[in-house]
C-alpha cells in the first residue's frame, strides 16, 4: 500500500490543476489502471496463476470428451469452459484469501485517510483478483488443449462457450473476493471454494433438476458437444445475463455497508438482470429440448473410391481407411438388391434413405473401421423399422456376423443364442456352415434371399 | 506485551510455571481452541447431515463426506499454524519446533477419528475408514503446503491435490480422494498416512514462513 498510494495522490493533484474535465476524466482511469497494475504485480494470486491454470486443466482433461471420434474445437471449448467447475472454487478462495489483506495487516484504519474511495480500492483489488482470475483461465485453456491434443482440432475455437467459462471464473472471484472483504476470517477461504464447487455442481444432484438450467455446467458438458448437432445451443445471453447480474449484485454490496447510494442502483442492476438471465434460463430448458433435435446441418466431404463414403469434413481424416474397409465388406454382395451404393454419415441414427438411390446414413465413423463396418453389416441384413421374431433375427446376425468374420474379426459376440444361458451354440454352427459354402452357392442364395433376410421371413434353421 | 504477561487471562496463567504458560500461550495465539471447536462443529453439522441424508444416499453428499469434509478439517488443522507472533516467538527460549509437532499431531489425531466416527453412520461401505484416511492425507498435504507457503493458505495443497487427482486416469467411484494416485488398495492406505508423516515432519524441522510472499505487503 505505501507503494500505491502516493502515486495515487500524487497522480490526482497534477490532474486537478486547472485541466480540462476531459483531461480530469483521463487521470481518473490512468489512476486506476496504475493502481490496478499494482495491485496485479503485488497480488498472492500472481504466482499463484500458473498452479491454478495447470491444476484445473488436469483436473479437466478427463472430462473433456466429446460423441466426435475425432478432434474438435467444439468440444475443446466446452472442455476449457467447463474446467472452470475446478478453477472457479480454488480461485474463489485465494481471491477471498487476497481480499482480507488489509484487515490481516491491521491497516483498515490508516487506509480510510487515503484520497481515494475505500470502495473504488476495493475495485481495483477485485479487479487484479479478476484480472489474474482470467490469466488462470486463459492458461487453463492452453494446458487443456495440450493435455487433449486438441491444437490441430477441426474448426476453430466456440467463443461463446468461452465466454461462459470467462463469466464464471469472474462470478467466483467475485464472491470470494467481496465475502473476504466482509469477513475477513482466516477459515473462510477453504469454505469460499467448497461452496463456490457445491453451487457449480449442484445440478448434478437429481433432487434439482428443476433447476438445473441455472447451473453453468449444464451447458458446458463436453459430452453433450458434437459437430453432428448444432453447436448453437448455449442460450449465451442469459446466461451472461445470468452470470454477470450476480457479479454485478455482489460487487455491490461493497459500497452498500458504507451506505453509498450508487451501490444500491448497481444492486438493483445487477439482481435485475440476473433474475431476467434466469428466468429466460428456466424457459430455455424446455424451448431447446433434447439435444438429438438439432441435427446439424452441413456439406459433407466424400471419397467416392474404393467405396462411397461421405462424412462431416471434420471426420475426413478418417474416410480413407473407412472406405477401404467397406469395399472389402460388400465385396461378396456388391450389385445385389438392397446393397447400399453410398454411404453418408448424419447426426441421427441410422437406415436407407427412403428414395430407393441405395445410401445408407449412419450415424457415427469410428478410429478403428471396424465400427462402421459392422454398423453396415448390420444394416445390410436387418431392417430397423421391421420386428422380426428372435429366429429370425438370430438368422440376421449370422450372416452380418459371416461378412465381418470374411475380415478376420472375431464376431462370437455378435451372436445370440436361444439355448439356456444364451449360448450360441446353434447359431455358431449355422456361421461355420454358411462360411464353409462356397463363393457361388453364397452369392446365388444371398442374390435370392437378402431381401427376405432383411424382412425376418428366415429363420437360424432355414439358413444354408 | 499479552504473550509474557497472559493478557486478560493472565490472572491463571500467570500462576502456571513459565513453560506450560508459553505453551498455553503458544496454543491459544494459533486459536487451537477455537480449531478444536470448529473441528467439533464440523462434526456435529457432519453427523446431522448424515442422519438427514441418509435414506437417500445421495452421491453428492458422499462426494461431500469422503472429499470435502476432510479438505475442510485439513485447513482447520494446518490454519493452526499461523501465529501474529511469530517474529517474537523466535526469540523466546521455548521448544518450538516440538510444540508444533505435538500440536499438529494432536488435532489429527482428534479431528480424523471424530470425522471417521460422525461419518460411518453413512450407508456407503467403509465410508468412516475412508474419511479417516483422507483427513489424514489432507492434513499431511495441508501441512506440506504450509510448510512451503505459510498456514493460511494451507488448504491450497490439498484442493490442488485434490484437482490433480481428480484428472488421474483410473476408473474408482471416489477418484478425487486417494484411491486415484494408485491400483492397490494397500497403496491406496499407506500414502495418506506417509504423507501426512511427511508433513508433520517437515513442519516441525522447517520454520512455517511468517508470509506468503513479501509482495503481499503491498
Amino acid at each position: 500500500m505505501s507503494a500505491a498510494t502516493p502515486t495515487a495522490v500524487g497522480a490526482g493533484a497534477g490532474a486537478s490543476a486547472g485541466d480540462s474535465d476531459a483531461s480530469r476524466s483521463g487521470g481518473v482511469v490512468m489512476r486506476g489502471l496504475r493502481l490496478l497494475r499494482i495491485e496485479v504485480r503485488r497480488s498472492v494470486l500472481l504466482w499463484l496463476v500458473p498452479l491454478l491454470g495447470f491444476a484445473a486443466a488436469y483436473a479437466g482433461k478427463d472430462y473433456s470428451t466429446s460423441f466426435d471420434t475425432v478432434p474438435t474445437w467444439l468440444y475443446t471449448s466446452a472442455g476449457i469452459g467447463w474446467s472452470t467447475i475446478f478453477l472457479g472454487p480454488m480461485v474463489a478462495g485465494v481471491a477471498c484469501w487476497a481480499a482480507g489483506r488489509d484487515a490481516r495487516r491491521g491497516v483498515g484504519d490508516l487506509l480510510t485517510t487515503t484520497a481515494t474511495s475505500a470502495t473504488r480500492r476495493e475495485l481495483v483489488g477485485w479487479g487484479a483478483a479478476a484480472v489474474l482470475g482470467l490469466a488462470a483461465y486463459a492458461l487453463l485453456g492452453v494446458c487443456l488443449t495440450t493435455l487433449i491434443d486438441g491444437w490441430g482440432a477441426w474448426g476453430r475455437p466456440e467463443p461463446g462457450l468461452l465466454l461462459v467459462g470467462a463469466a464464471v471464473v469472474l462470478l467466483a472471484v467475485s464472491v470470494g473476493y467481496v465475502v473476504g472483504t466482509l469477513l475477513p476470517w482466516r477459515l473462510l477461504p477453504p469454505l469460499v471454494g467448497i461452496g463456490v464447487y457445491l453451487l457449480l455442481l449442484f445440478q448434478e444432484d437429481s433432487r434439482f433438476w428443476e433447476w438445473q438450467q441455472l447451473g453453468p455446467a449444464t451447458w458446458l458438458r463436453p459430452s453433450d458437444y458434437s459437430v453432428l448437432y448444432r453447436p448453437t445451443q448455449v442460450p449465451l445471453t442469459d446466461l451472461l445475463l445470468w452470470l454477470g447480474g450476480l457479479s454485478i449484485a455482489v460487487l455491490a454490496l461493497l459500497g452498500l455497508r458504507r451506505r453509498e447510494w450508487f451501490s444500491a442502483v448497481v444492486l438493483v442492476v445487477g439482481v435485475a438482470l440476473a433474475v431476467t438471465g434466469a428466468a429466460q434460463l428456466l424457459d430455455a430448458g424446455a424451448a431447446y429440448g433434447y439435444r438429438a433435435e438439432h441435427v446439424a446441418t452441413f456439406t459433407p466431404t466424400c471419397v467416392s473410391e474404393p467405396f462411397p463414403l461421405c462424412s462431416h469434413p471434420a471426420y475426413a481424416e478418417l474416410l480413407p481407411e473407412n472406405a477401404a474397409l467397406v469395399a472389402r465388406l460388400l465385396e461378396p454382395v456388391q450389385g445385389i438388391a438392397g446393397v447400399p451404393l453410398r454411404i453418408e454419415q448424419r447426426g441421427h441414427g441410422n437406415g436407407f434413405t427412403p428414395d430407393g438411390t441405395g445410401t445408407l446414413l449412419v450415424q457415427w465413423i469410428g478410429r478403428d473401421p471396424s465400427q462402421l463396418a459392422r454398423t453396415v453389416a448390420q444394416e445390410l441384413t436387418q431392417a430397423s423399422d421391421r420386428p422380426v421374431s428372435e429366429a429370425a433375427w438370430e438368422a440376421q446376425l449370422v450372416v452380418a456376423a459371416w461378412l465381418m468374420q470374411r475380415l478376420d474379426y472375431d464376431v462370437s459376440w455378435m451372436l445370440v443364442g436361444r439355448e439356456p444361458g444364451g449360448d450360441n451354440a446353434l447359431a455358431q454352427a449355422a456361421l461355420e456352415r454358411f462360411a464353409a459354402l462356397d463363393v457361388t452357392t453364397q452369392r446365388t442364395w444371398l442374390e435370392a434371399n437378402l431381401t427376405a433376410l432383411r424382412n425376418g421371413e428366415i429363420s437360424l434353421e432355414e439358413l444354408p | 506485551m499479552s504473550l509474557v504477561q497472559g493478557g486478560e487471562g493472565g490472572g491463571m496463567l500467570a500462576r502456571l510455571p513459565g513453560r506450560w504458560r508459553l505453551l498455553l500461550l503458544s496454543l491459544r495465539v494459533r486459536l487451537v481452541g477455537w480449531t478444536l471447536l470448529g473441528l467439533l462443529v464440523l462434526a456435529g453439522v457432519v453427523l446431522g447431515g448424515v442422519a438427514w441424508q441418509a435414506e437417500s444416499a445421495s452421491r453428492m453428499v458422499n462426494f461431500i463426506l469422503v472429499a470435502l469434509v476432510p479438505l475442510l478439517a485439513a485447513a482447520l488443522v494446518a490454519g493452526t499454524l499461523t501465529t501474529p507472533w511469530a517474529e517474537v516467538e523466535r526469540t523466546v527460549p521455548a521448544p518450538l519446533a516440538r510444540w508444533r509437532l505435538w500440536q499438529m499431531s494432536g488435532l489429527v489425531l482428534v479431528a480424523a477419528p471424530l470425522l471417521a466416527l460422525v461419518c460411518a453412520g453413512w450407508p456407503e461401505p467403509f465410508t468412516g475408514w475412508i474419511v479417516l484416511r483422507n483427513v489424514a492425507g489432507a492434513s499431511g498435504l495441508a501441512l506440506l503446503t504450509a510448510a512451503l507457503v505459510g498456514g493460511r493458505l494451507a488448504w491450497l495443497g490439498p484442493a490442488f491435490g485434490g484437482a490433480l487427482l481428480a484428472g488421474a486416469d483410473v476408473d474408482a467411484a471416489l477418484r478425487w480422494v486417494w484411491p486415484a494416485v494408485t491400483w492397490r488398495e494397500w497403496a491406496a492406505m499407506l500414502l495418506p498416512p506417509l504423507v501426512l508423516l511427511a508433513g508433520l515432519l517437515l513442519v516441525t524441522v522447517r520454520q512455517v514462513p511468517l508470509r506468503v510472499a513479501q509482495s503481499d505487503e503491498a
